[in-house]
């Protein structure tokens, strides 16, 4: 029955420029968008799980402040709440079994269509196969470990396979990211 | 996460989807494919060695190996490729579904 949902409560923390505290106040977060992100468009926060939300949300604001060229950070907490049906849990093997099924699914109709992923500009990415997720399976936040970057590691050009955090990529954040937001640190980069 | 309406949701997204309509969706989503290449697959049966012929590249399975036939591969009961292909009609063979 479409009545027996739950509302699941996560606590995300996004590093970011310190200017940009003031337009997510007001007008809430903006989903990241384009090619390279990793799970798909949408807000990224680092959350509880592999380390801890607020020191990885504080390393990733100092490591983009390199490339985007601001000086001060701050991390602002969020609380989102979605529905468990809208959730796709990639720390938990039914999560990694749907994505997988779906991900198996697209490549054999592609392949019926004798399509493939352009190998040098449209590279494969795990973050078209969750847009589409998204599209027919009402996907809203998908949780999942993953390795990231951060400042030591981009300078040694370091890439590992095993997570180093936790992070949550909410799409829809006006629906789904209370705007009371919190300002939980502000710094120097 | 509640997996069951997750994976009812795709179930009726897979019974009803065209490969036609996913690859609409994805280049909605910006994806742009390439094309992949016909391969002409032919069987062949050699010196009671039986195998593929891959675009005149002669192949057969050893101990769950796919080995290509070369002159080095007399040596280890193999034969040696013949000098022409086969002359039995091609089967036209798109990568495994």
């Amino acid at each position: 029955m479409e009545n027996d949902v739950k509302m699941i409560r996560f606590i995300g923390f996004h590093g970011t420029d310190e200017r940009n505290v003031e337009s997510i106040q007001q007008n809430n977060f903006q989903e990241s968008t384009g090619d390279s992100h990793w799970l798909g468009e949408a807000v990224y926060f680092f959350t509880s799980g592999v380390g801890d939300g607020v020191a990885h949300a504080r390393n990733w604001a100092k490591s983009d402040a390199y490339e985007r060229k601001y000086t001060r950070y701050a991390i602002i907490k969020a609380d989102i709440a979605v529905n468990d049906d809208a959730i796709l849990d990639l720390r938990l093997s039914d999560g990694l079994e749907l994505f997988n099924l779906h991900r198996s699914y697209i490549l054999t109709q592609l392949r019926r269509k004798k399509k493939e992923f352009r190998p040098n500009n449209e590279k494969y990415s795990d973050g078209k196969v969750i847009e589409h997720m998204k599209q027919v399976a009402g996907i809203e936040v998908v949780v999942g470990n993953q390795y990231v970057q951060f400042g030591i590691d981009r300078r040694e050009k370091i890439f590992s396979r095993v997570p180093n955090c936790t992070f949550l990529c909410v799409s829809n954040p006006k629906d789904n990211v209370n705007p009371a937001v919190t300002i939980v640190e502000r710094g120097n980069i | 996460m509640n997996t069951e309406k997750i994976k009812k949701r795709l179930e009726e997204y897979y019974r009803t989807a065209t490969p036609e309509q996913v690859v609409a969706e994805f280049e909605a989503l910006g994806v742009v494919f390439d094309e992949v290449p016909q391969i002409n697959m032919i069987e062949f049966s050699l010196g009671g060695t039986s195998g593929m012929v891959f675009n005149n590249d002669y192949k057969t399975w050893s101990d769950d190996f796919l080995v290509g036939l070369s002159e080095s591969t007399v040596g280890v009961g193999l034969p040696a490729p013949p000098k022409n292909p086969p002359t039995q009609p091609s089967t036209q063979f798109a990568m495994a579904a």
